[in-house]
């Protein structure tokens, strides 16, 4: 084999590499997480979502605020409610989202809030609960169910 | 190619100063520039890479509405690239807090504990890879999306002390599978740029507007003088991107889709013969 067809054999095996790192990371489905998003349109039907079968398992959820709420709460028993809002140091434009124990404070209509929340290994379901804080109603619930939607992550 | 182990050497003053300004601009506990968007880091609309992955139907229609979404992102990844047409990839290798963060922390790893990925030949690695990132989805493959994150992993370890929702996703799974990455690829680097160099999306498309532009002599990129060079190879050996190699007559070579325009390499040469600046 001549240098420069040695040389061309040689990246195309790393072109094979990183294609075949990519599908790798691409199929890849990681158990114990699972990647969600729910509408929480005012009076909607809940929404089932599908988690792993077995062990603790995190969800990490974006609720996107379709009703007219500024101010939500959501709950899930038995499981501790938290997201990445609001900045350690707010300032900006839309500093004033706040978050504490489960509750969002100043949500403007459209806003994705992450939420992340776990289900323990003993917990065959649940219901999460997406509350208006200001009338205590109900938006939307979001039933947890066990069965092999782990893994799953956007888009 | 051989594998080459880079000199250890501190990093210039201006560079130390303008990594730093990355992490504080962008990096959580202060998170200036996200807030501008209503973020508090790089997801939601600061998200630089989701907008580029094609839909699995209606692409254009699709592109345009992840461009709404991640609208922030999106717009700064086209100032990225902007700068880096006229003055070569100056994000990726003096502001990018992700990558500075990782740089930053390899510095702080024994030499020997650390892993030299300089083996691969990163540009053909670095687009195939980038090719499923951004067709995977269409393709029906699957995402890769913000699967191993480095934009995720580092504010979210950055925001770890202060807010638990980041401890929450780090202690995840899939968590823990991106922290793994970051580390082995970023933190126990040699150089500590292997993730930059081989599968950041933002960092792929950077290199193809540095090496296109590179070609009119009016931009400014970190240029080699192949008369000047006299083939000591210490600019190869200080690449922290192994973007630099000597070619059969012994002179330095410099691969533009890799190199992040960060002047280490300049800084070694004894003879002048790399400078930054217009040919």
């Amino acid at each position: 084999m001549s240098p420069a067809a040695k040389s061309w054999a040689v990246r195309g095996g790393w072109v094979l590499a990183g294609l075949a790192a990519s599908t790798g990371f691409a199929m890849m489905r990681v158990p114990g997480h699972f990647h969600g998003s729910v509408q929480a349109v005012a009076g909607a039907e809940p929404v089932t979502l599908t988690v792993g079968e077995k062990g603790r398992q995190v969800l990490a959820l974006s609720i996107v605020n379709a009703s007219g709420a500024r101010d939500i709460e959501v709950r899930l028993a038995g499981s501790r409610i938290t997201s990445w809002l609001p900045a350690v140091v707010r300032i900006g434009p839309r500093a004033g989202i706040g978050f504490f124990d489960g509750k969002f404070t100043g949500v403007p209509p459209g806003r994705k809030l992450p939420v992340y929340a776990v289900l323990g290994a003993d917990q065959e379901r649940g219901r999460l609960e997406i509350i208006d804080t200001s009338d205590g109603s109900l938006i939307r619930a979001a039933d947890i169910v066990r069965g092999r939607g782990h893994g799953l992550h956007h888009p | 190619m051989a594998c080459i182990i880079p000199e250890r050497q501190p990093l210039s003053p201006f560079r130390r100063w303008t990594l730093a300004a990355g992490m504080v601009l962008f990096l959580s506990p202060l998170a200036l520039v996200p807030q501008l968007a209503g973020e508090v880091n790089m997801c939601g609309a600061a998200c630089p890479r989701l907008f580029m992955i094609l839909p699995s139907s209606g692409v254009l229609a699709g592109l345009g509405q992840k461009a709404a979404a991640e609208w922030f992102g999106a717009g700064l990844v086209a100032a990225i690239l902007a700068a880096t047409f006229l003055f070569g990839r100056l994000w990726c290798g003096r502001l990018c807090p992700i990558g500075g963060a990782t740089e930053c922390v390899s510095r702080l790893v024994p030499t020997r504990w650390k892993i030299s990925f300089s083996f691969l030949e990163a540009p053909w690695f670095r687009y195939a890879y980038f090719a499923v990132f951004v067709a995977g989805v269409w393709l029906g493959i699957g995402a890769i999306g913000c699967k191993l994150c480095n934009y995720r992993v580092i504010p979210f370890l950055a925001g770890a002390p202060f807010v638990p929702g980041y401890r929450t996703y780090l202690l995840s799974s899939i968590g823990l599978a991106g922290l793994l990455t970051v580390t082995v690829t970023g933190f126990l680097a040699l150089g500590g740029r292997a993730y930059c160099n081989l599968l950041c999306p933002v960092g792929a498309l950077d290199g193809i507007v540095n090496a296109l532009s590179a070609r009119l002599g009016w931009t400014v990129k970190t240029r080699t003088d192949r008369e000047a060079c006299r083939g000591c190879g210490s600019c190869v050996r200080s690449c922290m991107v192994w973007a630099l190699r000597l070619d059969e007559e012994g002179r330095s070579v410099r691969d533009q889709t890799s190199c992040m325009s960060c002047g280490e390499c300049s800084k070694v040469c004894e003879f002048g013969a790399i400078r930054y600046g217009r040919i």
